[in-house]
């Protein structure tokens, strides 16, 4: 899989290719925010609070909130908490699913039963509620947050990778290296994860637009990102109160969040699809 | 059919010879097939076919992958369009007097299970499995007959089960498809096709997921069919044995196009089309044993990436450059030939084949290869058992099955043993307990003098070197993330031994792949190809004994022999013991010195290579060899009769594919 064939099958696909644009504009806009803006995102300025922007004739790019803060600062960071949040609880979750999946599923029997077991178990309590009870015990912050997050989706991960291992299994590739007198540790790393990538990156698509939505979520409960951290969904909690009069804090927060979930889903769903090296190029 | 309609045929095809008046039951003219892809550009499967099924007579449509076949049929049932394709304006698909390209799709169902019965590879996939047989049948009757009341659909259900020689059709009628056996699943999709009592019966591969010896009883049922219904067959096939003993016209398509038709004796006696004629000549006879096979070089194209003039002109050992390259040779009438003989090539008057003559001479030549050398047997099994548990249906209730039961067999150094038996007799199972790629569960293998059965793991790897194995599928024991060097190499690797480029040339070479192969990766090979680079990783460790279940199977009939001619050299060249795990006796017979028949988990005969077809002693043996299809029509008609006494005396349809199911 050549740059080259991917930018041909992105050309063919424009919807994808605005997608990723996207994506690629709002990551750039979450790490490079430095170069975007020089305004302390939590210095409140209360004589210019509740300024629509100032293509609108008030305060900054997109406007203040209601203790006078830069809007289009405080959305770059929240963007930023965003993308870190995902990528580390997915990195968490896949992870461990992925660990759990290849030993339940390659070695099977009782293993395969305790560890299913396991994973049901936790599927079956509500995800949110169960981070909001830890986040109660144990506190706030970023790093906690990830962890938490990555652990409510590890399940998935496990289940989806074990079926794709039962599936190889059923193949003649884990005989065919066991007699050429592949160790099973060299079976399991070198033939049948390689083999699961396909669907782990579906799957890491998936669960990186869920978890951006779990930490918005839990930010606007109040359970997330605390002060001086800066989450799209706390923004949006504290402009939910002004949606009539001051409606841009609300909406371009909720804006920026929605566009950065479909557009990682939609690439992801399409990488998915094209990083498959039987599929046959055309 | 109208005279609008005759007439623009008559223009499209001008040198068709039919005239007018024929009554054919089915019409293809000019049939060409186009798929869009994703990448914006489309291609052609089928292009260009005419033929005509005339009432009441077998044709068979023979073709490997890619040769367009299956289309072909599609477009006979009108469902072109289900599969995403296109059929080009200019061509004509006749049956029964319905246009099948562009007639409302009322008038084509009412066809379908009507007017033209179809019968499918699968049986289990295109039966419902949760409605009973009696519900199915029912549901085809009423479709098609729907004068008739609930008691006279009743009569007629049991009536065809009865026509199609289902024993007790009337309990039949209430049960499942999971039920029965293959062979019966097909009887019954061919009572359900012969429900709204068709003129045309269009077979797609019907026998082929079927085991020799039923596959021959449904044929002879299907044959015997034709003649007390005057029913008309068309069978796609890729077996030109099955088409020997069965079809009256035979149309052989190769990549998108008809390459030769004629009356079945007459292409089977004097092939005029170099492929027809090399196919037929690659496969391994029966009769006797062939020191080498012919080989037909490369494998079918792809319809993206069909050479320009004759499709056939890289594979043909005729081929001339600048004519065969460059010009599309027109289906030809041969002159002095009856039946519409037509032939795709244009060298057609200048080549002769020495057929006839080859063949008698090779047969004088035959004595066979060297046999096994004296000495201890590299393998000794004694008393090999495998079972499996089965849970099944009730609480804690297990079951054991029984797959391998008191096997014993020697293996010679250099030797070729060939195991044969229908699916489920257990040789698979055999083939992996020999190598304790799966543990038996009571008897010994001792290889090279020390017992492999109950060798700890550690043990076990060390000596994993001196005995490989190749499956059936490539595809599925290649891992399709790594590049052909990296499979050559990773043995190597696990076993420390050196490896460098040329060892790696080496191997390729071995089974005739160019050096260029190792920067690839598997997906991008044809399946014959990829058996080869399995057989290049499993002879990279030097092993002295190779295990091949089932190697060419799923592979295009034109590579097969290329193949069993490399794993004959393997033994020649390099002094490899091979166990070759097969279904086809012919391949058994050009390849192997002793032949072991399995049926039902047990090694039931075992003998050496002419005196176990010369003398068959088990009805086992007797009973696969008289199913073995021939390429031959004469051989085939004079064993049909025989044949039906034999398989009746060996299996009874109804306790075919019982299993040793035993409980624990």
């Amino acid at each position: 899989m050549t740059v080259g064939s991917l930018l041909g099958s992105l050309r063919r696909q424009p919807v994808i290719a605005v997608a990723a644009i996207v994506a690629a504009v709002l990551l750039i806009l979450a790490v490079a925010y430095p170069l975007l803006t020089h305004v302390d995102p939590n210095g409140s300025q209360l004589r210019l609070r509740l300024q629509p922007p100032s293509w609108l004739g008030g305060e900054g790019l997109l406007g203040t909130d209601q203790l006078g803060r830069d809007l289009w600062t405080r959305i770059l960071f929240g963007l930023r908490t965003s993308f870190l949040v995902s990528i580390g609880a997915c990195v968490v979750g896949a992870v461990v699913g992925t660990a759990v999946g290849l030993a339940a599923g390659y070695f099977g029997g009782k293993l395969d039963a305790v560890l299913m077991r396991i994973t049901d178990i936790q599927l079956s309590f509500p995800a949110l509620l169960l981070a909001m009870l830890v986040v109660g015990l144990l506190g706030k912050g970023i790093w906690l947050l990830v962890l938490i997050l990555g652990l409510s989706t590890w399940m998935i991960f496990a289940r989806v990778i074990r079926s794709a291992v039962l599936q190889i299994r059923s193949t003649e590739l884990v005989v065919s290296s066991t007699s050429i007198g592949a160790t099973r540790t060299r079976i399991v790393l070198r033939h049948v994860l390689p083999n699961v990538l396909g669907p782990l990156a579906a799957l890491v698509a998936l669960e990186f637009a869920r978890i951006m939505l779990a930490e918005a979520s839990l930010s606007f409960l109040g359970f997330g990102v605390e002060p001086p951290g800066i989450s799209l969904g706390a923004i949006l909690a504290g402009g939910r109160d002004y949606l009539q009069s001051q409606w841009w804090i609300a909406t371009f927060a909720g804006l920026f969040l929605a566009l950065a979930v479909l557009s990682t889903n939609l690439v992801g769903s399409w990488l998915q699809r094209v990083v498959d090296p039987t599929r046959v190029t055309t | 059919m109208t005279d609008a309609a005759h007439a623009v045929r008559t223009r499209a095809v001008a040198d068709t010879t039919a005239p007018p008046e024929n009554p054919a039951l089915a019409r293809v003219e000019n049939l060409r097939i186009t798929f869009d892809r994703d990448a914006g550009d489309s291609v052609s499967p089928v292009e260009d076919v005419s033929f005509e099924v005339r009432p009441g007579e077998r044709l068979a449509v023979v073709g490997e992958s890619g040769s367009g076949k299956s289309l072909t049929s599609l477009a006979l049932m009108g469902l072109v369009d289900r599969v995403g394709g296109r059929i080009a304006d200019h061509s004509q698909v006749e049956v029964l007097g319905v246009d099948m390209v562009r007639a409302p799709e009322p008038a084509r169902r009412a066809l379908r299970g009507g007017g033209i019965g179809m019968i499918f590879q699968d049986p289990l996939t295109s039966l419902d499995p949760v409605r009973s047989v009696g519900f199915q049948l029912g549901e085809a009757i009423e479709l098609h007959r729907p004068a008739l009341d609930k008691h006279e659909t009743g009569k007629l259900a049991v009536d065809l089960l009865d026509q199609v020689r289902l024993p007790r059709p009337q309990a039949l009628l209430a049960s499942y498809p999971h039920e029965l056996s293959g062979g019966m699943r097909q009887r019954v999709m061919i009572a359900i096709a012969l429900a709204g009592d068709p003129d045309l019966l269009i077979a797609d591969e019907p026998t082929t997921a079927l085991d020799v010896t039923v596959q021959a009883q449904i044929l002879d049922l299907v044959h015997d069919l034709c003649d007390e219904r005057s029913l008309a067959v068309v069978l796609v096939t890729h077996d030109l044995g099955v088409v020997a003993g069965f079809a009256d016209r035979v149309v052989t398509m190769y990549a998108g196009r008809i390459v030769e038709q004629g009356a079945t004796e007459e292409v089977y006696a004097a092939p005029r089309h170099p492929y027809t004629d090399a196919l037929m000549r690659s496969i391994p006879p029966l009769t006797h044993r062939e020191p080498r096979l012919v080989a037909i070089p490369g494998s079918p194209p792809e319809p993206a990436h069909r050479p320009t003039g004759c499709a056939f002109h890289d594979r043909c050992g005729f081929a001339e450059e600048h004519v065969c390259t460059t010009e599309r040779p027109p289906l030809t009438l041969v002159e002095g030939s009856s039946d519409a003989r037509r032939v795709a090539c244009l060298r057609l008057t200048e080549i002769t084949f020495p057929l006839g003559a080859a063949r008698a001479t090779e047969r004088a030549e035959s004595t066979g290869p060297a046999g096994a050398a004296d000495g201890s047997p590299l393998v000794s099994v004694r008393g090999l058992t495998k079972k499996f548990a089965i849970r099944s249906g009730g609480f804690g209730k297990r079951e054991q099955l029984t797959a391998v039961d008191d096997v014993s067999l020697d293996i010679g150094r250099a030797e070729i043993l060939g195991i044969v038996g229908e699916s489920g007799s257990g040789k698979s199972t055999l083939a992996r307990c020999l190598l304790r790629l799966i543990d038996p569960t009571s008897g010994r293998i001792e290889f090279d003098g020390r017992d492999l059965a109950s060798m700890s793991a550690r043990e076990l790897r060390k000596q994993r070197p001196r005995m490989q194995m190749i499956f059936q599928d490539p595809s599925s024991s290649l891992n399709p993330r790594m590049t052909v060097r990296q499979t050559l190499l990773e043995p190597l690797k696990i076993h420390g031994r050196p490896a460098d480029e040329q060892t790696l040339v080496g191997l390729l070479d071995s089974v005739k792949l160019p050096a260029s192969a190792l920067a690839r990766y598997p997906h991008e090979f044809s399946g014959g190809q990829r058996q080869r680079i399995a057989i290049a990783r499993a002879i990279a460790l030097r092993p002295e004994l190779l295990v091949c279940d089932e190697p060419v199977s799923a592979l295009d009939v034109s590579v097969r022999s290329s193949l069993l001619n490399v794993l004959s050299d393997l033994r020649a060249e390099q002094g490899i013991s091979l166990v070759f795990i097969a279904h086809d006796l012919a391949m058994v017979r050009f390849l192997c010195d002793r032949v072991g028949v399995m049926f039902r988990s047990r090694l039931v005969e075992l003998n050496g290579n002419p005196e176990i077809y010369d003398a068959p002693v088990h009805p086992h043996t007797r009973a696969l060899l008289a199913a073995q299809p021939i390429p031959d029509p004469d051989v085939e008609r004079r064993r049909r009769t025989m044949r039906r006494d034999l398989l009746n005396e060996a299996g009874d349809p109804s306790t075919e594919g019982t299993r040793n199911v035993e409980s624990a």
